[in-house]
């Protein structure tokens, strides 16, 4: 039985072949397409990294050359490197000459899956910002921020994954920040 | 006092109960989830325990692992779709027998059988944990660690890749992020940009955090559509009769041998091991014909098979240092943490730890089964929990969760980033396993193989080099190249399959023209 059509949720191992007359589990999957493209440009990316990485190693100051026999700082990264270029080379030779790999272990991207993601990216960050400050100052009192801003980015969150009833977007963001500070700010006295 | 009562005596401590119920609610909750693995869950909680002392954090994360392994069954018997890797195999007669309204049934003895899988390897553990290590402390100096180092890594990479290439720029890319910071032999900065945050390197927790837990998720918010396929409600019985339980006696003997010796191989995990436990049960069996259409047979050897590794999973990452499976390479993460380094002297000179960790597994266990067969039903419910509440709480708990290492954003921003090169890394095929797994022995391999490089010169090739380091080197190899020689066969065989295919309806073909030609000339 060939693996062609083999469903496998994300993250999980393919079938080995001592189980090749398995049924497969299905879930709903929706199985991602091989891609030639995508397999050029990873492998691409793969060779930018390890030559930036490797021209980097090369540059590094040395406060003392090594001894005889003996490694120095640039030595280890630099056969990481050159190994990494290497084998980032041939893998760039296979994608463009081979077929691409299947990708039947990966759901397909779903219409809105990009969006979801970047406005959670997004928001992440501008939290982040504004967590940085770490506290306000409004009618002469010092405020911290984490617990305000902690529910609106529960919220965004919330909106944009879909959900729309008062108890998901209000009672669960005050509950759960409530929770966290309780725990990390009070208990553990994590400065939040 | 001794090893037995000091690593008992460790156990009997308030603390270590609490987080022991933590890890068994955490870890069921993320074992029922899809999609939601339990080295994610383990990644994440290792950001809270990071304060705590070693064997009461040991006791959350291991109860964490061994929840997942119980609680990840139920979406593969109600939903076909397993909640961990470890229970594919589970989802081959699990599903079958739920359809057949036999889905309390397969719990309870997914839930037994998952115990004595367990149960078996810890006695594995305790048996065989401290002579591994002492054997590798006696004979393991720098030469064999560093290829110890490189054979897991390989290992892992064979295992976790559908391409080794991408495996092996997986490792390297690891290894590379596990020279960042300041070379200790000689003090000088690496890659850090001037940067103080870089001067001890990435933050292990918030790497992995990226990798796994962050990943995950935006994989998820990228794939996710709403699933037509709703859990099965049609329990049915929940107690195997006397011919039930007799029938699952020569599975487990046969698929809990081999999850004992697959957990053993280091990387190697329960998903593997369930499928070949299935399949070497099935090849016993006498009704194999039975097996993937709701075979108690089947669900007893795929679930001890996977569960049966625990135990050998933890004897490699404790005695030798080398993970068993990516759960255990964020144990070793932690546990350097707290100032314990897993590897042979870690049970030659804390051989109590050996008792507190079967301890804290074997409670464990039993706290699991008991929760399994009581709390089965309130566990279907979960299934239908919507899923913003889900990422919701998975991203804020990432975030808190690395910030509690710290108390820096530098550090979220690291996992954040780490999140967001782990998620293209899984969209184009890359591992994330070898990255950890670099990341974390990168150093250990540099400073064995520096050592190495120093004694050469002053004595003889072959005292320094002995038979196992070439040994395990010739593994490490032959691990990378096997699996690029068996598929290029496989490619091979398919490919004369097809012309063979091919030649013979085309002789057919021919071979039916001298009849067809008359009607189509009559045409």
């Amino acid at each position: 039985m060939s693996h062609q059509n083999d469903v496998v949720p994300p993250g999980a191992v393919p079938a080995l072949p001592d189980a090749d007359d398995a049924p497969t589990p299905s879930g709903g999957h929706d199985a991602a397409q091989p891609s030639r493209k995508l397999e050029i440009i990873a492998a691409s990316v793969a060779v930018v990294v390890m030559t930036t990485f490797l021209v980097l190693v090369l540059q590094i100051d040395l406060r003392r050359e090594a001894d005889a026999g003996q490694m120095d700082a640039r030595f280890w990264p630099t056969v990481l490197g050159g190994l990494g270029l290497t084998i980032a080379l041939w893998r760039l030779i296979v994608a463009l000459t081979q077929t691409p790999d299947e990708r039947d272990d990966l759901e397909r991207l779903q219409v809105g899956g990009v969006t979801r993601l970047l406005a959670s990216l997004a928001l992440v960050v501008g939290y982040m910002a504004i967590w940085e400050l770490r506290t306000f100052v409004m009618f002469g009192y010092n405020f911290n921020l984490f617990v305000f801003i902690t529910p609106l980015l529960l919220l965004g969150l919330l909106l944009i994954y879909g959900a729309r009833s008062w108890k998901a977007l209000v009672f669960f963001p005050l509950v759960s920040t409530a929770f966290i500070y309780l725990l990390f700010g009070m208990l553990l006295r994590i400065p939040l | 006092m001794n090893a037995l009562t000091d690593g008992i005596a460790s156990l009997l401590d308030i603390q270590v109960l609490i987080g022991m119920i933590m890890g068994l609610g955490l870890g069921f909750l993320v074992g029922a989830f899809p999609g939601i693995t339990a080295t994610m869950a383990v990644a994440l909680a290792s950001g809270f325990t990071l304060t705590l002392e070693p064997v009461q954090g040991l006791a959350v994360l291991l109860t964490i692992y061994v929840a997942a392994n119980f609680g990840d069954r139920v979406p593969a018997i109600l939903v076909n779709t397993p909640g961990t890797p470890a229970s594919i195999a589970t989802t081959l007669d699990g599903y079958p027998m739920a359809k057949q309204g036999r889905a309390g049934l397969a719990l309870t003895i997914s839930a037994i059988v998952s115990a004595i899988g367990i149960l078996a390897s810890l006695v594995v553990f305790a048996a065989a944990a401290i002579p591994i290590a002492t054997i590798a402390r006696d004979y393991f100096k720098s030469p064999e660690l560093f290829a110890l180092v490189v054979f897991g890594l390989t290992v892992m990479i064979s295992i976790s890749s559908k391409s080794i290439l991408k495996g092996v720029l997986a490792g390297l890319f690891g290894l590379a992020l596990g020279t960042v910071g300041v070379f200790p032999a000689t003090g000088d900065q690496r890659l850090t940009f001037g940067s103080l945050d870089l001067w001890e390197g990435f933050n292990f927790i918030a790497v992995i955090i990226g990798l796994f837990g962050i990943a995950e998720l935006f994989d998820q918010l990228l794939t996710h559509h709403k699933s037509k396929i709703r859990p099965i409600s049609s329990l049915g019985r929940w107690w195997p009769n006397k011919a039930e339980l007799k029938q699952i006696r020569r599975p487990l003997g046969v698929s809990g041998l081999v999850g004992l010796g697959v957990g053993l191989i280091p990387a190697a995990g329960g998903d593997i091991a369930g499928l070949i436990g299935w399949d070497r049960a099935k090849r016993i069996s006498k009704h194999p014909e039975e097996f993937g259409k709701g075979s108690i047979e089947g669900i007893t050897a795929s679930d001890t098979a996977s569960s049966a590794t625990l135990g050998g999973s933890l004897t490699t990452t404790m005695a030798l240092g080398v993970p068993g499976d990516s759960v255990m390479a964020i144990m070793i993460g932690s546990m350097m943490i707290w100032g314990i380094a897993p590897g042979p002297d870690l049970f030659t000179r804390r051989p109590d730890l050996v008792v507190s960790i079967t301890g804290i597994m074997l409670i464990a266990t039993v706290l699991s089964l008991g929760l399994s067969l009581v709390r089965m039903k309130g566990m279907v419910k979960l299934l239908d929990l919507p899923h913003h509440y889900l990422w919701s709480a998975i991203l804020i708990f990432c975030i808190i969760g690395t910030y509690a290492t710290t108390n820096s954003l530098y550090t979220v921003g690291t996992m954040m980033v780490f999140g967001v090169i782990g998620v293209l890394m899984k969209r184009t095929g890359f591992p994330a396993g070898p990255v950890v797994l670099g990341l974390l022995l990168g150093p250990l391999a540099e400073e064995n193989l520096a050592r190495t490089l120093t004694i050469l010169p002053t004595k003889p090739f072959i005292d320094v080099i002995s038979p196992i380091t070439i040994a395990l080197l010739l593994l490490s190899l032959l691990s990378l190249v096997l699996p690029i020689i068996r598929r290029h066969r496989q490619a091979r065989a398919e490919r004369s399959t097809t012309l063979a295919e091919a030649l013979l309806d085309r002789d057919a073909a021919q071979a039916r023209t001298p009849d067809d030609a008359p009607s189509a000339s009559k045409k």
